[in-house]
């Protein structure tokens, strides 16, 4: 779970950050102009985007869960890709804004499960990743050609992000 | 019976009377108390219901562990050397029957 929680899902969400913020240039401009905001753009784009979308639970005891009433062993699948849209929380929720207000999401889970690489991911994605990734690659941009591909629901990432940059930057590459 | 009162910025306060042996946090997320939430359910994991203690009320607190010391550093609003606290990590019915606390302005 370490490895795999380690790699996968802040693959997963930087895939998401990097397309997100390529396709909304006034927000890209923001955050290249001050890096505080890649904080932001972490959270958001775990947000709209849960890197796991969907996870299993197993009911200890009957209970009603808003009203639907669930027996004791019932298997549920708990979406968190929906909850993370929830028009009743999250203001024009399909959208992806760093800007919107700052509000608990579900993207790292709840309760005793909390995610235990919530604090490696923010620091080794919005930390280092993000940050280096626009700054070593001066106009990253998307490949107009070739479409980009986001895909799963259980595990939610991009599957496909062909990306371009201004060639004479490559020879600078230190990452 | 414990008497907790939550000072938000806006001048108002909520006050939970309770019996439980509960924590800070689990008290006022269970009693709707705004701007505690709880995200990892009580597991010094998220720092996501800090609150600054009234320095009258420090005295009666049990020490910070080594987990709420690291989690403290992570807070949405500023760490305040003496006065935060993780509301999870301080247990009702143990040394003090009332508290004060300031509610930060935000969690997330």
């Amino acid at each position: 779970m370490t490895i795999g929680g380690g790699l996968n899902e802040p693959r997963d969400v930087l895939g998401v950050a990097v397309w997100a913020l390529l396709n909304h240039p006034q927000q890209l401009a923001q955050v290249v102009a001050d890096p505080a905001l890649f904080p932001l753009t972490f959270e958001e784009a775990v947000r709209w985007v849960a890197p796991i979308g969907m996870y299993p639970r197993e009911t200890t005891k009957s209970t009603v869960l808003d009203g639907i009433q669930l027996p004791r062993g019932a298997h549920l699948g708990v979406v968190i890709g929906a909850a993370n849209r929830d028009p009743k929380v999250f203001a024009d929720p399909e959208s992806f804004n760093i800007n919107r207000e700052k509000k608990p999401h579900l993207a790292f889970g709840g309760g005793n499960h909390f995610c235990a690489g919530t604090w490696v991911a923010r620091a080794s994605v919005a930390g280092v990743a993000l940050p280096d990734l626009f700054r070593e690659l001066p106009g990253l941009r998307l490949d107009p050609e070739r479409p980009a591909v986001d895909a799963g629901w259980v595990f939610r990432g991009m599957t496909d992000l062909p990306v371009t940059w201004d060639s004479n930057s490559a020879s600078q590459l230190s990452i | 019976m414990t008497k907790l009162s939550f000072h938000h910025s806006d001048g108002s306060i909520d006050v939970v009377e309770t019996d439980s042996e509960t924590s800070i946090m689990r008290a006022a997320v269970t009693n709707g108390v705004r701007g505690i939430v709880g995200e990892c359910g009580g597991q010094a994991m998220c720092a996501t219901c800090h609150v600054y203690v009234r320095p009258e009320y420090l005295g009666g607190l049990p020490g910070i562990g080594d987990d709420e010391d690291e989690m403290l550093d992570c807070t949405a609003d500023p760490r305040d050397d003496v006065r935060s606290r993780l509301g999870c990590q301080i247990k009702l019915g143990t040394g003090f029957d009332e508290l004060e606390v300031d509610v930060p302005g935000s969690q997330v």
